[in-house]
C-alpha cells in the first residue's frame, strides 16, 4: 500500500490582536508590544494509506477540525509540510491546487449550513462536475448527478428541490453526493454524523463504508465519538491541545490505550452497560486554554501520573512498537514503561 | 415510596395553519421521589415538548390536555399562572441542554442566582443569601467560589457554565429538576463530571430527576427508569437495566442495535439500521407510528394504535407483538 496523504509537522497559528494598540501591554512597568497567537495545532505529522479509513479524535478545541480545513486548503499553514499522492501541498500555486480538489473533497459537519439554501439539490451536485469540466456540456452532468443522488439514496424526483425541503440526513447525504461528484480518491469527513439521530448515523455511517469499497476512497475521519470511529477507522489518532498524543491501530487504541488522556476518554464514555463512570474518578481540571499552553505536556494538570518533568518538558513521540505512537514521559525512548 | 408526579392522558397539541402537530400524544407515567428517570427519544419525539408541558411552559398554538398531572400532591392542571410561577424555579426547576443561552449574559452569575433565592426563599437576608449562594458554587464543584461569583457567564467553560445552572437549578431545594439534554453540548471528559454530579446532589437531596436526552448511553449510566418515546407516544418504559439488556419494543431494539459497538455487528461490517425516517408529524400513520420502518409489522399493526400493556414487573410496551390482537394474529 502506498501513502496518500502525509502530514509533517504541521503548525497552524492564528494571531488574535490585529493593530498595533491590541498588542501592547504593561508587563512590569515597561509597554511590551507581543500580540496573543492561538496555537490551534502545534506540530502534527501523521499518514494516510490508500483505501484506508484513518481517524482523527479529540474534544473540541484539540485541533481535529482546524487540521482537516488547513489540508483541504481552507487555511494557509503556519509551518509544517503536507504531501497529496506524494506532492508537496503546501509548494502549490492556485491553478495547480484547484486541480488537487478534483481528488480531494470534505463533508462537513452541519448539513444545514454546508449547502447552498437558493440552489436546487441538482444544482449543487451539478456545479462541481461542471466547475471541474468532468462532462462535455450540462446534460451529461445532470445524468451524472441523478445517478449519484439515486446512489446515495435521494430519489431522482427530489432533485429539483432545495435544502430546506429535506430532513438533517437527506442532507447528509446530499453532501456526500456532491463530494463525490468529481470523483475523489479522498475524503475528509468532518464530523459527518454529530448533527444526526442515531438511527439515521447508523444509515449514513453504512452508506460512507459502501462507497469506500464501492468508489475505492480513502477517508481522513473527523469525531469526538469514539464508537463512531472504532467502528469505521482501522487507524486512528488522538489529538489534545494540537498534538497528537496517541497513534496507531484501532486495537492498539482501544484494547491496550497507552496514554493517560485516551485511558480517561474511554473510560468516561458513557456505555450502554451502565454504571462505569459513576465510580470513575475523573480530574476536576480543565483543559488549559490555547493561547496559553503549558511549556510541558498539555495534559500534565488532569494526569493522574504527572510528575514534575511533565510539567517542564515536552514528551517526545515514542515507538511501542507496530505502528503505536505515544507522546508520554512514562514511557522511555524503547518503549518500555519508563520507571518515573 | 410516593409518587412525587403522577401524568395521565397528558397531551399536547400544536394547532398550526397547516393542520394539528400531535408532540404529545396521550401519554402517562409518575415518577417516584427521588427516582431518576430518563426520556428518551429521537429528534421530534416529544421529550422536551413532555418536559416543558409538565410546568405548562406552552406557548400558543401548543395547548395541553391532561386528565391528570400531579405534582407531590397538588393538581398543577387547575394552577393559575401566578401560582405556577411559584413552582416553576421552587418545587420544579429545569436544566437546558445550552449554559450560553440559560444564562443571561449581562448579569454577574451571583446577580442571577441571588434572584432565584429572592424569589423562592423572601425570609433570607442579604447575607444570608450571599453565603447560601457561595455555598451551592461550592456544592457543585467550583473553585474560588467567593471571586467566581462576580463573574460573568462567558467568563466560565462549557462545563463551568452548566455547573452554574445546575446550582440556580439546586437553589430553592426542589423536589423536582427537569434537565433537557444538560450534556448534550459537552465534551465527553466534561460531560462525565457533570453526569457524576448531577447523579450524587440528586442522590444527597433525594430530589426526583427527569433526564431528557437522546443518548441511550447517558441513559444507563445514571437514570434508574427510562421511559422510550417515538413520535409523542411512550412506547416502552421500564426499569434502565432490563429494558437496555432485554428490549421489547422493536422500535428500541433498532435503536440499540444501531447504535456502533453494541448488538451483533462488528467494527468495519454494516450496522443494523432502522429503514426510512421519522414521519411527518402533520401527517402520522393512522396505526402504530412506527409500523411503517417495523421488521415486524403485521397487518393489525397499520390499522389500530396498539394499547400499552404491561408485560412483567414495571415492564410497560405500546406494540401488538404483546398485545392480545397481534397475538392471536401471530398464530
Amino acid at each position: 500500500m502506498s501513502e496518500i496523504l502525509r502530514v509533517e509537522n504541521l503548525v497552524q497559528q492564528f494571531k488574535l490582536d490585529k493593530g498595533l494598540l491590541d498588542k501592547i501591554h504593561m508587563e512590569k512597568g515597561r509597554l511590551v508590544v507581543r500580540g496573543r497567537v492561538v496555537q490551534a495545532v502545534n506540530g502534527v505529522s501523521f499518514s494516510v494509506e490508500k483505501g484506508e479509513a484513518f481517524g482523527l479524535v479529540g474534544e473540541s478545541g484539540c485541533g481535529k477540525s482546524t487540521t482537516a480545513r488547513t489540508i483541504i486548503g481552507l487555511n494557509k499553514p503556519t509551518s509544517g509540510k503536507m504531501y497529496f499522492d506524494g506532492q508537496d501541498m503546501t509548494a502549490m500555486d492556485r491553478g495547480e491546487r484547484h486541480a488537487l480538489h478534483k481528488q480531494m473533497q470534505m463533508i462537513f459537519q452541519d448539513p444545514y449550513a454546508s449547502l447552498n439554501p437558493r440552489m436546487t439539490v441538482l444544482r449543487i451536485v451539478v456545479e462541481p462536475i461542471l466547475f471541474h469540466k468532468l462532462a462535455k456540456d450540462r446534460k451529461e452532468a445532470e445524468e451524472k448527478a441523478y445517478a449519484l443522488l439515486e446512489r446515495v439514496g435521494i430519489r431522482p424526483e427530489l432533485a429539483v428541490r432545495y435544502p430546506h425541503q429535506f430532513s438533517g440526513g437527506q442532507r447528509q447525504r446530499i453532501g456526500i453526493a456532491r463530494a463525490l461528484a468529481v470523483n475523489p480518491q479522498f475524503i475528509i469527513a468532518d464530523e459527518p454524523v454529530s448533527a444526526l439521530d442515531v438511527s439515521i448515523q447508523a444509515q449514513i455511517l453504512n452508506l460512507m463504508m459502501d462507497l469506500k469499497d464501492e468508489f475505492h476512497l480513502s477517508y481522513l475521519f473527523i469525531a469526538h465519538d469514539l464508537s463512531v470511529v472504532r467502528h469505521i477507522c482501522s487507524r486512528l489518532a488522538v489529538m489534545y491541545l494540537g498534538r497528537i498524543v496517541e497513534m496507531g491501530t484501532r486495537e492498539q487504541i482501544f484494547d491496550s490505550p497507552a496514554h493517560p488522556y485516551t485511558q480517561l476518554l474511554l473510560a468516561v464514555a458513557p456505555k450502554l452497560t451502565g454504571s462505569s463512570i459513576e465510580s470513575y474518578e475523573i480530574p476536576d481540571k480543565e483543559m488549559p486554554t490555547v493561547l496559553d499552553l503549558p511549556k510541558g505536556c498539555a495534559f500534565c494538570n488532569r494526569c493522574k501520573h504527572a510528575t514534575a518533568k511533565c510539567a517542564e518538558i515536552l514528551p517526545e513521540t515514542k515507538d511501542l512498537g507496530g505502528g503505536h505512537m505515544v507522546a508520554c514521559h512514562l514511557y522511555d525512548e524503547k518503549g518500555r514503561e519508563a520507571a518515573v | 415510596m410516593a409518587n412525587i408526579l403522577e401524568v395521565e392522558n397528558l397531551a399536547t397539541y400544536f394547532h398550526t395553519f397547516k393542520g394539528v402537530v400531535k408532540a404529545v400524544d396521550h401519554i402517562s407515567f409518575s415518577m417516584e421521589e427521588g427516582e431518576v428517570l430518563g426520556v428518551v427519544g429521537e429528534s421530534g419525539c416529544g421529550k422536551s415538548v413532555t418536559g416543558f408541558s409538565l410546568i405548562k411552559l406552552i406557548d400558543p398554538p401548543g395547548k395541553i390536555q391532561a386528565d391528570k398531572i400531579e405534582f407531590d400532591g397538588q393538581d398543577l392542571l387547575g394552577k393559575s399562572e401566578k401560582e405556577m410561577n411559584k413552582i416553576r424555579g421552587g418545587d420544579i426547576t429545569m436544566i437546558f441542554q445550552d449554559p450560553m443561552t440559560s444564562l443571561n449574559p449581562v448579569y454577574t452569575i451571583e446577580h442571577q442566582m441571588d434572584e432565584m433565592l429572592r424569589l423562592h426563599q423572601p425570609q433570607l437576608s442579604r447575607a444570608q443569601r450571599h453565603s447560601r449562594c457561595v455555598e451551592l458554587l461550592r456544592e457543585v464543584g467550583i473553585p474560588n467560589a467567593e471571586e467566581r461569583l462576580k463573574c460573568y457567564p462567558h467568563q466560565f467553560s462549557g462545563g463551568m457554565r452548566q455547573r452554574v445552572v445546575i446550582a440556580i437549578a439546586l437553589a430553592s431545594a426542589p423536589k423536582l429538576i427537569i434537565a433537557d439534554e444538560p450534556t448534550t453540548a459537552l465534551d465527553v471528559t466534561i460531560q462525565a463530571q457533570v453526569l457524576q454530579l448531577m447523579k450524587r446532589l440528586v442522590n444527597e437531596k433525594g430530589c426526583a430527576l427527569m433526564l431528557i436526552t437522546h443518548d441511550l448511553a447517558v441513559v444507563s449510566e445514571i437514570t434508574d427508569r427510562v421511559n422510550v418515546m417515538y413520535c409523542g407516544h411512550i412506547v416502552e418504559s421500564g426499569p434502565t437495566r432490563s429494558l437496555i439488556d432485554r428490549p421489547l419494543h422493536p422500535y428500541t431494539q433498532g435503536l440499540l442495535a444501531s447504535i456502533p459497538g453494541n448488538g451483533e455487528t462488528r467494527d468495519d461490517e454494516r450496522l443494523e439500521v432502522i429503514p426510512g425516517m421519522v414521519p411527518n408529524m402533520f401527517d402520522l400513520p393512522k396505526g402504530c407510528k412506527f409500523a411503517p420502518r417495523c421488521a415486524k409489522c403485521m397487518g393489525v399493526c397499520m390499522e389500530v394504535e396498539p394499547e400499552t400493556v404491561t408485560v412483567s414487573e414495571g415492564r410497560r410496551v405500546a406494540c401488538h407483538l404483546y398485545s392480545g390482537a397481534g397475538k392471536e394474529e401471530e398464530q
